[in-house]
């Protein structure tokens, strides 16, 4: 689809260019919200009262004496905030009851923090406890012992709420096949439950905006959310603001990992500045980064399969329980969770349903690779123990099952790009996991496991990008997806100089304005190379057009035989002519307004792209030949230590591989893997919310401990492999990679753990706890048995 | 009440007149609009606000400013200009051991400390040296690596045999 005949060996994608925000990263030059404040004098900060209960009815609140403070200049409470609500955002702030520990009750707008949060000490709550339910597993059942709020599925308008089940938010099927023939031709039947964690993005950087009431009624935020015409649109929507009055622009983002997807702080910080008729910022505290912002779903798995002798899984059913927690913007169905089971291995008896539950815990949302990761953590756990029934190779079983390309998935989609098994064969070639370890003398025992998963990408999203060319052959690059780290910035800049042929310091990349650059969605699901590269290529083929057509006239030419290379026109059979000499100077004698290119007014090219649309399902047997767009898919192999006498597991070494379709930047794909990696040591073996009542008790770095550079392993010991599958529709062949670097790492571990000291764990985290209390178990059954 | 304090950084000296319980990374950022430190926890833990204090790599945001009395301060903005980059920042730059940035300040900074002390730091030194930095993003590998090349660099340029 190159637009470019003429193709030359100047091309910048596919090679590790230096990223384009990286000079401005490392001489602490680069904006982020917070760094902005300084630009306002006068700014008004925000600090809110949260609930310290799990849920309880608001039975007084009085402001009236942060209201006297002098500094204050607005607080609000429920009362404040519009009716509406959107699956966007939590709710603003409670209204009749707290349905979470941590849900804001008030918000104080003063001159400076301390103010602020002198204001909130003085207003004045009296709450009248109620029953609050934490398991979501007891909160799904028909009578539960709280009802996290009755309203939840009605502000959702979820058509599978049911008064039956109130906590029950939806509920997916699938019912590929014949599931019950398929157990009775089952040599073996293997049934588990597995489950994981309230685990928290942990981004560096907090959420934080600058909200700015104009004059004329309208607003300017500077945020860190994600997605700047989402956020418009989501503010516009609530306060019932003229769209074309609200002008979102969007830092550099410090990490979000899903995080920012849903907007917390936007919000509260336009009611207060509407209030306060001034500019106001709100930062979160590292504290209600954990309390209050989003988490990753816990999931529970129940999973039954049945195989032949021979490893050929003849059916599967699975039972996937998704806890939204006290959220008003989750995934209702615990669809996106569970297609980590069905992308990877061909089953063609399955049967399978997911639950969305509330519960009066954080809410949870999106986290790097939407649920996924948490359910293929029991995929690929019952794989391994399947193999270890069946006597066989846990990556023969999975060799012997695993989908290729143009075969159908249980969801009866035909497969385009699936690279797993290669990811898996060289992760497994790589780690040497044929070769038992060697145990050394000490309490270390060492293992090595493997694993393997994917990604669905969501067909969601609508993406433009701009190109500015002008006389000179610089380009300027606009568009409005994110920038969290991921390096879309590089990309694009990759991909405009790729279509013009010219070096990299010649694009400058504009985003994130909704002033100035032209829509997208958001960076989620993976898909910015995709969506928003893609839309980029055709902005730059439309201005590559533009310039051609107007130089056939110049050059005496067809059109056909014209082609833009680094700045010059090139024509077949001609030494060609710069592509400044097209743009005419403006003069009072020729026509200023003719279709001639003119100085000073640069070449806009405009490209639109959105994926192809999901099929809908049957609602009675989830079957679509479309369900997603294209999968990324990805193995984990590591070896480790497990100390017998502490339960402490070290990483000593971790290999990983990737089908992310063509890498655009290579250095960016291993950099997502690393990254991927590490954070998936976290949710493995450390992370996880601790609760009293209800009320998280670690909310700090200091007591919720994320991996720092001592749990990695060695530099030489962390390896990334590209084993991509390109997809014929994406960028030069590219998918995406951001989420899928995290799905195989977990199940990975915990086979290393079995593999290291026989001991199978199925609840996430593999903390020093946990494990060393199945330790002890385990040798207070093995004694039972000696005795007996 | 606001107090007159004076302060070293980057070579200059900055009048101020704050409350004497600011801490650093607040007038660092609100008064002397040095934004290269960053807030990520305000409670030592994340090490993005690290500044290099009289050589030893400080978090900003547990010194209060009385206690900076007289010390030199070095923040980001003084390591390197864009003409004339310290060696860690273009290791960061060509090593990839930049993604989101936020961390990128406070992390130079600590590995500025850790080589000045010790110049021939091993990989092992400086996971231990850098282990109050926190990253979400890199899995800390390129760091590593960014952090080993300017080690090798800076010898190179010591002793140019």
């Amino acid at each position: 689809m190159s637009s470019n005949k003429f193709p030359t060996p100047t091309s910048v994608v596919g090679k590790s260019v230096p990223r384009v925000d990286a000079l401005d990263k490392v001489l602490g030059r680069a904006q982020f919200t917070a760094d902005l404040q300084r630009n306002f004098p006068g700014l008004f900060h925000i600090k809110v009262l949260r609930s310290p209960h799990a849920h309880a009815r608001i039975v007084k609140l009085d402001t009236s004496q942060a209201g006297k403070l002098p500094g204050v200049r607005a607080v609000v409470t429920g009362k404040d905030c519009p009716e509406k609500v959107s699956f966007r955002a939590p709710r603003i702030l409670a209204l009749e009851e707290v349905i979470w520990a941590g849900e804001g009750v008030a918000a104080v707008a003063a001159e400076s923090p301390e103010i602020a949060q002198e204001a909130i000490e003085l207003i004045q709550v009296e709450y009248e406890k109620l029953p609050a339910v934490f398991d979501a597993e007891e909160a799904m059942q028909p009578n539960p012992p709280a009802i996290v709020d009755r309203l939840l599925g009605q502000y959702r308008g979820s058509p599978q709420f049911t008064p039956e089940a109130p906590n029950v938010t939806g509920h997916f099927k699938l019912r590929a096949g014949d599931v019950e023939k398929g157990f009775a031709e089952a040599d073996i039947i293997l049934e588990n439950r597995f489950s994981t964690s309230r685990i928290s993005h942990s981004q560096l950087e907090p959420a934080s905006c600058i909200v700015r009431a104009e004059s004329d009624g309208g607003i300017i935020t500077w945020t860190n959310g994600q997605g700047v015409y989402v956020i418009k649109g989501l503010i516009s929507d609530l306060f019932g603001l003229a769209v074309g009055k609200v002008r979102v622009i969007n830092p550099y983002q410090g990490g979000s990992f899903g995080s920012r997807l849903r907007h917390y702080v936007e919000p509260l910080a336009t009611l207060l500045a509407l209030k306060a008729r001034g500019t106001v910022q709100f930062t979160y505290s590292r504290q209600e980064m954990y309390l209050a912002a989003s988490t990753r779903l816990p999931v529970v798995t129940y999973i039954k399969t049945g195989a032949k002798k021979d490893g050929t899984i003849v059916a599967q059913q699975m039972k996937i329980i998704v806890d939204n927690g006290a959220s008003y913007a989750a995934i209702q169905d615990g669809r996106m969770a569970a297609s980590g089971a069905v992308c990877v291995y061909r089953i063609a008896n399955f049967f399978m349903d997911s639950y969305g539950v509330n519960t009066n815990t954080p809410w949870a949302g999106a986290y790097r690779g939407l649920g996924t990761p948490q359910v293929a953590w029991a995929v690929e756990c019952q794989m391994d123990m399947l193999a270890e029934n069946l006597g066989m190779s846990p990556i023969e079983l999975r060799r012997k099952n695993v989908l290729r390309r143009g075969e159908k998935n249980a969801y009866g989609e035909i497969i385009e790009s699936i690279g797993v098994m290669d990811c898996l064969e060289k992760v497994a070639q790589e780690i040497k996991l044929e070769e038992p370890c060697v145990q050394e003398p000490g309490p270390w025992r060492k293992g090595k496991g493997v694993a393997m998963g994917g990604k669905q990408n969501t067909p969601r999203g609508h993406s433009e990008a701009e190109v500015l060319v002008h006389e000179d052959g610089t380009v300027e690059v606009l568009y409005s997806a994110d920038e969290q780290g991921m390096g879309s910035e590089t990309v694009m800049a990759q991909i405009a100089a790729e279509e013009f042929r010219i070096p990299m310091g010649q694009v400058r990349v504009r985003r994130g304005d909704t002033a100035i650059t032209p829509y997208d969605t958001f960076s989620a699901s993976s898909f910015t190379t995709y969506n928003t590269g893609n839309a980029l290529r055709m902005a730059c083929q439309d201005a590559m057009r533009q310039i051609l057509q107007a130089a056939t006239q110049k050059m005496e030419a067809p059109l056909d035989d014209l082609a833009l290379v680094n700045g010059k026109i090139i024509v077949k059979g001609s030494p060609g002519m710069a592509l400044a000499d097209l743009f005419e100077p403006f003069s009072i004698f020729t026509p200023q307004g003719g279709a001639s290119l003119k100085k000073g007014t640069p070449v806009r090219g405009r490209g639109v792209f959105a994926p192809t649309p999901a099929i809908p399902w049957d609602p009675q047997t989830g079957l679509t030949p479309k369900m997603w767009n294209w999968y990324q898919y990805n193995a984990c192999g590591v070896e480790l230590v497990v100390n017998i006498e502490t339960g402490e597991i070290k990483i000593l070494q971790g290999v990983f591989a990737a089908d992310m379709g063509f890498p655009i930047n290579p250095k960016m794909c291993e950099g997502q893997i690393e990254g991927g990696f590490g954070m998936a040591i976290g949710a493995s073996i450390m992370e996880e919310y601790i609760y009293e009542n209800g009320l998280m008790t670690n909310c700090s770095y200091g007591d919720y401990r994320i991996p720092t550079f001592r749990e990695m392993p060695l530099r030489r010991n962390v390896k990334a492999i590209f084993s991509p599958d390109p997809l014929p529709e994406g960028p030069w062949g590219a998918k995406g990679i951001g989420e899928g670097t995290m799905i195989a790492v977990a199940p990975a571990i915990a086979n290393a753990v079995y593999n290291a000291i026989g001991i199978r764990i199925k609840d996430l985290p593999l903390s020093a706890e946990r494990v060393l209390r199945r330790i002890k178990e385990k040798e207070k059954n093995d004694q039972d048995f000696l005795h007996n | 009440m606001k107090q007159r304090k004076e302060l070293n950084v980057n070579g200059k000296i900055y009048e101020v007149f704050v409350e004497p319980w600011r801490t650093l990374l607040e007038v660092l950022r609100e008064e002397l609009h040095l934004t290269g430190a960053k807030m990520g926890c305000d409670d030592g833990n994340c090490g993005a606000c690290t500044v290099v204090i009289d050589g030893k790599a400080i978090k900003g945001c547990l010194m209060l400013v009385p206690q900076a009395k007289g010390k030199k301060i070095l923040t980001i903005e003084g390591l390197g200009s864009g003409e004339n980059l310290h060696p860690l920042q273009q290791a960061f730059i060509d090593h990839f051991a930049v993604q989101c940035g936020f961390c990128t300040p406070g992390m130079i900074m600590s590995a500025k400390a850790l080589l000045d002390e010790k110049p021939d730091a091993t990989e092992e030194e400086i996971r231990s040296g850098l282990q109050g930095n926190i990253c979400r993003c890199t899995g800390y590998v390129k760091i590593v690596e960014a952090v080993e090349a300017a080690r090798d660099k800076l010898a190179q340029k010591s002793n140019p045999l």
